[in-house]
């Protein structure tokens, strides 16, 4: 069932709807600014300052935390805890390989990373957590630094926008060089199609976890690489190699679904071993139910 | 089974074709990018397998398609068992029913032995009813019930047509190839021997006929009123001439009276001197009629086999001359002069010429007109070719004589054909003549024009018209163009003896008084016609509109639809035809029998006897008794085409859905 029968605010945020507005900025604000609205909770939420709960005061807790509205209006003292107390810091990581440019219908998954990547920077920016952004594929191609300073949203943005479909994709290069410039704890977001063997993938991310931070993957795929639903035999070409294979209907019917399934089976629980998060998203999917379920999850983690 | 063209099954090898295509072509096709193969294996052995299955429908209708039409050219057939009694011989009798047969009680004496042939006729044996006039109509059968057949020798009346046995072989050659029968005809005619084709070979019968002839007894002297030159329309006051030739065939010298009888009223009486087996004129100069139309009639008085050959019908007219204005340019009169002259010579031409200059058509109303002649009129007014436009719509006919005007004025008025400008004789020569290259158009018929010397034209380009003569150096001098349903005709030199000597020429009046004829419609004037003879109605001008044809009984011929709608009428009967068209355009039509039936003279023994032999060479019928099984050939070829037909359908289908699918993929 399409997202937009369960959730009527969101019926303007299908990918395909989004792709003809005119800016990422709009795009993100579209996207957060309803996503907000549909949350119908606190407006606290995000990487750090997310309100835990009321606990009553008891001897020994520091004062600076009770809340004294709360004691106007009801003359007893309660402490309103936080997780997190500081700002975080997020660094988002967009695979602008070759393969990203493949798109079945009006998105693209580039299209897509880009809007998903927009979304999260503004987030970042309401929550005024420093966020920064490389865009990559077998080598950084684009290195915004994190940061709060004003204009970082249009920064980011900017670098986003002007990202395009490029070269082959490697995850060694850009990892290390995020590793290098990694300055502080905070969270990475890696968007790409993770077109390389789990192994290799994890292997070259899990650094980051180990020094603490974070690991967020979202894995962008098209609805046909998941289902190519071939009617007659055509010959493919890799648009990252060039390479041309025919293919029968049948073995993608069949053979190459059974792959991709384990592909991505096996991406998941690498990634979770390693301490990271996944989430698979197809780009026909609602952007805003994907950050809900990406903000569900790391609730639930806290 | 077996093939009556085997040699088409060398067509079986483009079987070979669709083969190749499906199964041997290498399949080429566009690559489609994708953003990772990683997970695909090349197995290209399970495409090249899945296409070749998924065109396997198409693959088998396109081989259908190419058997099934190399089949159907080498013509299978079946042999089919059959029984006798639907193959054994078919009476036909033959029943003539032409003019001569309403001599004594010939039609009679053909019904009565047709019947007795009918009742000899084994009861089980099919048989059919002809009558035989200038075509042959079949009446009756085959069948084996008797009644209709009774009825069909009872219902056959004489008509006023000729005989033709050339038109009975092609029917009896048509109906045998149809029946695959065996045709025993009795023919029973009085077998005239004008009734003989010009060749005897029209006379062939196909195997399996055998023509038995019955001859009806005719002995006895004949006379006829052969023809009457009559005038179709007068046009002034006085009395006119009538010439009638009276024929004899099988008879004896004697003197016979002869009357000339108008509208009833005998108005004049002869005695004629016909010589044995011979001819002779008599004349009348008592013609006189009052305005309208006239029945008229030459009668002769005699005691002999055919009575009713003894009068001869003719139609005539009395009218007032109809206008005609011919438009000259400047004070070029003199082609007037020639073309009055030439149209009222006869005194019978039935038109009067007013001549006048261009320069005094401004406003003229040329309704009342039956033709005009432009004599060299350069460029027109632009309101004088309106006006002639107008006029031609209604269905007249313009004469336009070309002359140094045409020169440097641009396309000729009406017709607009391009002037190439001025054609001089070739070779130096002082003149040229000039040739009909259709001698059957109304206007030159009858005409020479090898003497006539032109000594210059006006070279044009004739495009899509007409060219009815051309001179030596192949330029045309006569052209014929339509507009609307009205005629225009154009000369390329003048109408005066200055560029051509034609004025001086016998040619030249027929040639005015034919024209003006054809351009005038003089035609829907009175007409003497032969009985069976198909009168064309004009309809090109109407709109629709009921032209309503009387036949001589009175009653009208063709039905409501068949008035509104019909291009021509068939006269058949012998009498007068009115003919009632829109405008005023009324005809009076003089039908007669072909007088060929009047000679009774029938074919000589042994030429009918030849005839007859020609028929029972072929394995004669005989009439059917007991049963007999034998097998025939039935060819499919037919059946097969209506299949590839069918699969061609169904390729086209199934090709367009793959091609659908393709693009949808």
């Amino acid at each position: 069932m399409p997202a937009s029968s369960t959730h009527p605010l969101q019926r303007f945020l299908d990918p395909a709807i989004l792709m003809g507005l005119a800016s990422l900025d709009l795009v993100a604000r579209t996207v957060v600014d309803g996503f907000i609205a549909g949350l119908h909770r606190s407006p606290d939420f995000g990487f750090s300052q997310e309100f835990a709960e009321y606990r009553a005061y008891s001897p020994g807790d520091d004062l600076r935390h009770i809340d004294w509205n709360v004691f106007a209006r009801s003359g007893r003292l309660y402490l309103k805890r936080f997780r997190g107390e500081t700002n975080t810091q997020i660094t988002i990581l967009l695979d602008a390989s070759a393969s990203m440019g493949y798109a079945s219908g009006a998105v693209s998954k580039l299209d897509y990373a880009r809007f998903l990547a927009s979304s999260l920077a503004y987030i970042a920016h309401r929550q005024r957590d420093a966020a920064g952004l490389i865009v990559f594929d077998e080598e950084v191609r684009d290195y915004v630094a994190p940061s709060t300073r004003q204009g970082q949203l249009a920064r980011i943005l900017h670098a986003v926008s002007r990202s395009s479909a490029g070269r082959s994709t490697a995850f060694h290069a850009p990892f290390l060089h995020f590793q290098k410039a990694l300055s502080r704890r905070g969270i990475a977001v890696v968007i790409s199609d993770f077109y390389d063997q789990p192994e290799t993938i994890i292997r070259s991310v899990e650094p980051l976890r180990f020094r603490g931070n974070d690991l967020v993957l979202f894995h962008v795929l098209d609805p046909r690489e998941l289902d190519p639903a071939l009617k007659s035999s055509v010959l493919l070409r890799d648009m990252e190699t060039g390479a041309a294979i025919e293919v029968a209907p049948e073995y993608a019917g069949r053979e190459y679904r059974q792959r991709i399934s384990a592909h991505i089976d096996d991406l998941r629980a690498r990634a979770r071993a390693a301490g990271a998060e996944y989430f698979l998203l197809p780009t026909d999917r609602p952007l805003d139910a994907a950050l809900r379920e990406y903000i569900a999850v790391r609730q639930g983690r806290q | 089974m077996g093939f009556l063209a085997p040699w088409f099954l060398a067509g079986l090898a483009a079987a070979a074709l669709p083969l190749w295509l499906h199964l041997l072509r290498r399949h080429r096709q566009e690559p489609r990018p994708f953003s990772s193969l990683m997970f695909f294996e090349p197995r290209t052995q399970s495409s090249v397998l899945h296409r070749r299955l998924r065109y396997l429908l198409l693959l088998a209708l396109r081989l259908v398609l190419l058997c099934l039409l190399a089949l159907a050219f080498a013509n299978p057939y079946f042999l089919v068992s059959f029984h006798s009694s639907s193959s054994g011989p078919v009476l036909v009798l033959v029943l003539d029913r032409s003019f001569s047969m309403r001599s004594a009680d010939h039609l009679d004496q053909a019904r009565a032995l047709a019947r007795r042939a009918l009742s000899a006729w084994p009861s089980g044996g099919p048989a059919e009813v002809l009558a035989l006039d200038a075509a042959v109509s079949v009446l009756a059968g085959p069948t084996t019930d008797r009644s209709p057949l009774n009825a069909a020798i009872a219902s056959i009346q004489p008509t006023d047509l000729n005989t033709s046995f050339g038109a009975l072989a092609r029917a009896l050659r048509g109906i045998e190839s149809t029946q695959h029968r065996p045709l025993d005809v009795r023919l029973f005619s009085d077998f005239q021997r004008t009734a003989m084709p010009p060749s005897f070979a029209d006379l062939t019968l196909p195997p399996g006929v055998r023509l038995t002839a019955s001859p009806i007894a005719a002995s006895g002297p004949n006379w006829t009123v052969e023809s009457v030159n009559a005038p179709l329309q007068i046009f002034d006051a006085g009395k006119k001439r009538v010439t009638a030739t009276v024929a004899g065939f099988n008879t004896p010298a004697s003197s016979l009276p002869v009357s000339l009888v108008l509208d009833g009223r005998v108005l004049e009486s002869k005695t004629v001197a016909v010589p044995a087996n011979g001819r002779a004129t008599v004349e009348f100069q008592s013609l006189d009629t009052p305005y309208g139309f006239h029945r008229g009639e030459v009668r002769l008085t005699a005691s002999d086999l055919l009575p009713a050959d003894n009068a001869f019908p003719f139609a005539v007219e009395r009218s007032e001359p109809r206008p005609a204005l011919l438009l000259y340019s400047g004070n070029r009169s003199r082609p007037a002069l020639f073309y009055r002259t030439a149209l009222e010579a006869s005194g019978a031409s039935g038109f009067s010429l007013e001549a006048r200059s261009l320069d005094q058509a401004a406003g003229l109303d040329l309704s009342p007109f039956a033709f005009v002649v432009l004599s060299d009129p350069g460029r027109i007014s632009p309101s004088l070719d309106r006006s002639l436009r107008s006029f031609l719509r209604l269905g007249r006919g313009v004469l336009v004589a070309l002359g140094p005007f045409a020169l440097n004025a641009g396309p000729t008025p009406l017709a607009g054909y391009t002037v190439r400008g001025e054609d001089q004789p070739p070779r130096g020569d002082a003149s040229q003549s000039a040739v009909i290259s259709d001698s059957a158009h109304p206007s030159l018929r009858g005409l020479a024009l090898s003497e006539v010397k032109f000594y210059s034209s006006i070279a044009v380009d004739p495009g899509p018209a007409r060219v009815l003569a051309r001179l030596a150096d192949q330029t045309p001098l006569l052209l014929e163009q339509s507009l609307g349903s009205g005629k225009i005709l154009t000369f390329a030199s003048t109408l005066d003896n200055v560029a051509n000597d034609f004025p001086l020429h016998p040619s030249f009046v027929p040639f005015v008084q034919q024209t003006a004829r054809y351009l005038g419609a003089a035609g829907e004037g009175p007409r003497d016609l032969t009985a069976g003879a198909v009168f064309d109605l004009h309809r090109e001008g109407d709109s629709g509109a009921a032209i309503d044809v009387s036949g001589p009984d009175g009653k009208r011929v063709l039905s409501l639809a068949e008035a509104a709608s019909a291009k021509s009428v068939t006269l058949d009967a012998a009498g007068f035809y009115e003919i009632h068209a829109p405008a005023g355009r009324n005809s009076l039509i003089a039908v007669h029998p072909d007088r060929r039936e009047s000679d009774l003279t029938p074919v000589p023994a042994e030429t009918l006897a030849l005839w007859t032999a020609a028929g029972a060479s072929s394995p004669a019928p005989s009439a059917p008794a007991g049963g007999e099984n034998g097998h025939r050939p039935r060819p499919v070829g037919l059946y097969l085409l209506f299949l590839a037909l069918l699969a061609a359908l169904a390729e086209s289908v199934v090709s367009v859905r793959y091609l659908w699918k393709k693009e949808g993929a």
